[in-house]
């Protein structure tokens, strides 16, 4: 509308609220045609209620035809500009007055222009991969979302801006598929993530931004990232910037901060960590006695060891040749110093030891195990089956899964695999598996697939196993997939099986996704078994896409037909 | 027609049929597939015994299938093309079995009668309407003006009053005003001074708002008291916008058609009261350059026989309701060489005919977008088409060289110096930023006065367009 200052409006506005017959109405003067006809109803109306509503009409109508938006000066581009309206011409009877000079200064000159930076990779171009790809950013789990990302990103391709909200979306709702996204973003992706605040995380230039600005302004999740990665490069700086930290954390905060310190843990270290055993966090206490445990150098360590050694009983030369072993007891009593290194008296009202197994557990718990090696000259499943026979059998298997956890050895997880304690601990071995790298795991599957046991349920049990081992985008080996694949077809053959369908359909999907890509094809091959439950039936259906889509992105250069 | 997901996703009914088309893309579930030039064909194994048989006519597209939905296109449909879009290489038969053959040829005899027919009613000569037809017309005429000779006492009243006496209780007092109208045979009056009713109190700026509204509502009385001195095009206009629409073969007499190559600028699909959408289709001429609105509706699920898709373009000779600012058409017929030569038209001239032949032979190549135009020419454009007739609602609006961009609660535009705001969702706000990169776009929408609506944009990189989804 007219840039005058006030508004034709306004003029009326006055008598129409109070009413005509209260107020008198005064026509807004207006210069050319427009303002000639305003004139002419003032002198003409049979009353001054008609000359309002007829001002009012001719007012809308102009406004309607010459209403434009805002003006705003355009930011200078390197793009050719816009063709520069000319001269309006004179305006006819039914156009106002005035209409805006289109070329407005800006004040303070020109905003800089918002531009995306020109894309250095080429987009995806294949249509039918750019609609599974549309698929999975919505529907798929995340696993398969990962790896389809990642092939995209080895493939050297970005993906094409059709696509680009609906992942910037998916990566605000999920944390773990930020980095494969990030990868295959492009320019234009990171440039659109710099306009919506939601999608500050794909920035991109928020990794540029200095250490110490991320440090300081970032979330715990985003420090402990930071700390772990610094303490890789450099420990001792990442010590230093911890100890800077302490004071103003809070004790969760603390607590997992010093658990990042287990990466690259050394003898220096060890005075932090035994000052920070007086820390008032409980939290933080047993965090920093775990990593402790990892030094066996250190003096709180070596006190521990002390207090152990005197519990065991080294076989006499004479006896162990007629093949007595090393004897274990608990202590009989509490000592006074046991409370300075986090050693509790009293047992807590949960516990099911007794007293002295509870007493034994403690003290074991603080020794690493490479010690229980060197000094009993056993191996780990060696070990294993001397505590199985021992009294304390429950006490020393729990401490030694507590070390175990926090510094996880091949060698002792596969002990304890072979050995299980029993209920004497009172974990699943799942929780134990999970400790290893999965290429460890696997000829442990293999073998629970190939037991004796039903089939189907080694079969579920392993299948969900591996589902939760498995991390986004990787795949299991080609035997594993294999076996895995004819153990489910004598599954699938099976008519008993219809019961556990529901089972099946939980894992299923997800483990398609996990198969190493040379199977595909036989799992393509399972829907034609004949006489499968409908349900199974649907379970397999909801597995074709995932499939498909994982065939079509083996090359995303030039896919194969789908 | 170019198959793509998006253009084939945009046919669909309503999202939950284009969920629905997705999840039957196996091709285990489509025992049998085929496509040939003219039509795309498959059956769909449903969960009866006897599969469905879908079938998809490509000039159009339209769509059958033997399923029991009551929705058109069924997913059925949208599942063949989109299968078809994905992988070709699936549709393995060439020959159409007879039911598909069938079809397609009862299809082109009912479409060529059809054609003929409307091309029959727009050359022969306008019949004289019969003295009953005469009456009627006159007898509805008188009733509208008693509503709105009522009408015009009830907004004197308003002002003679004021505004400011206004409560909440108004509202049902001028929505029983806004029922008198409708009973009045004046919907569309009636319909305006309900908007207002609504926006009572709403606001800050309600006042002006409302004595907006007021003012248009008295300009129309007086038009309606007038009418006999206003020519026939404005009298048409008036009665259209008191809601009395005119009858398609009225139109069809009435005007001569236009062939020209129409490019489709934009769609967008609404719905009313009632269960009823709307959808309006904007088409570009390229070589008259004008502009025409097909406005249609469509009733509780079932779909739209004609599918436009944006971007594509069509020759076709169109018929323009009578009007001062003539805008909104409908379809004779479509194709360009035959209809020139199968029948005399009315009004082209050999030099238009001449040109249309050399159109057609180009029509399998991509259209050449239409001329950009500059801000000044749109917005003059608009101001003259106001002045002609002030009560079109939506303007069509094309902006070259305009970049969207993002504000604190919003997207707008920036184009030739101002800033227009933009009516959309934030996911379509999103694709079109997206699209842009910063860069200009050239952008159609649609303008109600306050803000626009976008419904296509391409730039260097790609196209987008308003759709269901």
């Amino acid at each position: 509308m007219s840039e005058s200052s006030a508004s034709p409006w306004q003029t009326l506005l006055p008598a129409a609220m109070v009413g005509t017959d209260k107020m008198a109405f005064s026509s807004p003067t207006l210069s050319g045609p427009v303002g000639a006809l305003l004139a002419q109803i003032q002198a003409q109306a049979a009353s001054p209620t008609l000359a309002l509503l007829q001002t009012a009409g001719v007012l809308a109508v102009c406004e309607r035809a010459a209403r434009q938006g805002t003006a705003r000066a355009a930011p200078a581009t390197n793009v050719a500009a816009a063709p520069a309206p000319g001269t309006t011409p004179a305006a006819n009877t039914a156009a106002p007055g005035n209409v805006p000079a289109p070329n407005i200064a800006a004040p303070g000159g020109t905003p800089a222009a918002n531009i995306a930076a020109p894309e250095t990779a080429p987009a995806l171009t294949s249509k039918s991969l750019q609609i599974s790809l549309r698929w999975a950013l919505t529907d798929a789990p995340l696993r398969l979302q990962t790896e389809l990302l990642q092939r995209l990103s080895a493939a050297g391709l970005r993906l094409p801006h059709s696509l680009l909200t609906l992942a910037l979306e998916a990566g605000q709702r999920s944390v773990a598929l930020r980095p494969a996204l990030l990868a295959v973003l492009g320019e234009r992706g990171r440039w659109l993530a710099r306009q919506n605040t939601a999608w500050r995380y794909a920035e991109g230039a928020a990794a540029d931004a200095p250490l110490e600005t991320r440090w300081s302004d970032g979330s715990l999740a985003q420090r402990v990232e930071l700390l772990r990665s610094e303490r890789q490069r450099d420990p001792a700086s990442a010590r230093e910037r911890f100890k800077a930290a302490l004071p103003d954390l809070p004790a969760k905060d603390r607590a997992e901060l010093a658990a990042v310190l287990i990466e690259g843990l050394s003898m220096d270290d060890e005075a932090l960590l035994t000052a920070l055993c007086k820390d008032r966090g409980g939290d933080v206490r047993q965090a920093v006695r775990a990593l402790l445990v990892q030094l066996p150098g250190s003096a709180t360590t070596q006190r521990a060891i002390a207090r152990l050694q005197v519990c065991l009983e080294k076989p006499s030369t004479l006896k162990s040749l007629l093949g007595a072993t090393w004897k274990i007891d608990a202590p009989q009593a509490a000592a006074d110093d046991w409370k300075a290194d986090g050693l509790e008296v009293q047992i807590p009202k949960y516990e099911r030891l007794g007293e002295r197994a509870w007493w034994l557990y403690q003290l074991a718990r603080q020794v690493p195990l490479t010690w229980w090696e060197s000094h009993t000259g056993m191996t780990p499943a060696a070990l294993l089956q001397w505590a199985r026979k021992s009294d304390w059998t429950e006490a020393l298997a729990r401490a030694w899964l507590d070390v175990l956890r926090t510094a996880p050895n091949i060698a002792w997880c596969q002990a304890f695999l072979d050995h299980w304690p029993g209920k004497a601990a009172h974990e699943n071995p799942a929780a134990v598996l999970a400790l290893l790298p999965p290429a460890q795991r696997e000829p442990y599957w293999m073998q629970a697939l190939q037991s004796k046991e039903s089939a189907h349920a080694s079969f579920i049990q392993v299948a969900g196993q591996i589902v939760q081992a498995c991390p986004a985008g990787a795949h299991i080996s080609l035997p594993l997939s294999e076996l895995l694949i004819a153990t489910l077809q004598n599954c699938l053959r099976d008519t008993a099986v219809v019961r556990h369908a529901y089972e099946f359909s939980a894992y299923l999907p997800e483990l398609c996704c996990v198969l190493h890509p040379g199977v595909l094809p036989a799992w393509q091959a399972l829907s034609h078994i004949e006489n499968i439950s409908s349900s199974l039936t649907n379970t397999l259906d909801r597995c074709i896409q995932p499939v498909a889509a994982r065939l079509a992105f083996a090359n995303p250069i030039n896919p194969l037909a789908s | 027609m170019e198959l793509s997901a998006e253009s084939v996703l945009a046919l669909a009914p309503d999202a939950a049929s284009a969920k629905a088309a997705n999840g039957l893309l196996k091709p285990g579930g489509w025992p049998t597939l085929g496509a040939n030039d003219a039509a795309v064909w498959g059956e769909c194994q449903g969960s009866g015994s006897k599969p469905y048989q879908t079938q998809v006519d490509l000039a159009g597209p339209t769509f059958k299938c033997s399923c029991p939905s009551r929705k058109f296109p069924c997913k059925h449909g949208l599942a063949l093309l989109l299968l078809r879009a994905k992988d070709a290489s699936l549709f393995t038969a060439t020959t159409p079995p007879a039911w598909v053959a069938d079809w397609l040829s009862t299809r082109t005899e009912r479409v060529q009668k059809k054609e003929e027919k409307q091309r029959e009613q727009a050359t022969s000569p306008a019949t004289e309407p019969s003295a009953a037809a005469l009456k009627s017309a006159q007898q509805r005429w008188a009733k509208m003006a008693t509503g709105a000779a009522e009408l015009q006492p009830w907004l004197l009243d308003q002002l003679a009053r004021g505004l400011g006496s206004l409560g909440p209780q108004s509202r049902s007092a001028w929505e029983t005003m806004a029922a008198r109208l409708v009973d009045a045979k004046a919907p569309g009056l009636g319909q305006r001074l309900s908007n207002a009713a609504a926006g009572l109190l709403q606001g800050a700026d309600w006042p002006e708002k409302t004595l907006r509204q007021l003012g248009l509502l008295q300009l129309a009385c007086e038009a309606v008291a007038r009418r006999d001195a206003l020519g026939e095009a404005a009298q048409t206009d008036l009665r259209i916008m008191l809601g009395w629409p005119l009858e398609k073969e009225a139109v069809l007499a009435q005007s001569p058609g236009v062939l020209d190559h129409w490019q489709i600028i934009g769609v967008v699909q609404e719905e009313r009261d009632n269960n009823v959408q709307e959808r309006r289709v904007w088409l570009q001429g390229q070589q008259t350059g004008r502009r025409a609105l097909l406005l249609e509706h469509a009733f509780a699920g079932r779909g739209f026989e004609q599918s436009w898709l944006p971007f594509s373009s069509h020759a076709a000779t169109l018929a323009f309701y009578p009007s001062a600012a003539p805008l909104r058409a409908i379809v004779v017929s479509s194709g360009g060489a035959d209809s020139a030569s199968a029948a005399p038209m009315p009004s082209p001239t050999s030099v238009s005919a001449t040109l249309t032949t050399a159109a057609v032979s180009a029509a399998s190549a991509t259209p050449a977008a239409p001329a950009d135009t500059s801000p000044a020419q749109e917005w003059r454009t608009l101001a003259q088409r106001v002045a002609d007739n002030p009560w079109i609602p939506l303007h069509p609006l094309r902006c070259h060289a305009a970049t969207p961009c993002r504000e604190a609660d919003g997207f707008s535009l920036l184009w030739g110096g101002q800033s227009l705001p933009l009516t959309l969702s934030d996911a379509e706000g999103w694709a079109l930023l997206a699209l842009s990169g910063g860069q200009p776009l050239s952008l159609m929408g649609e303008w109600n006065g306050e803000t626009l609506r976008p419904l296509s944009a391409s730039g260097a990189d790609g196209v987008w367009n308003w759709s269901l989804l």
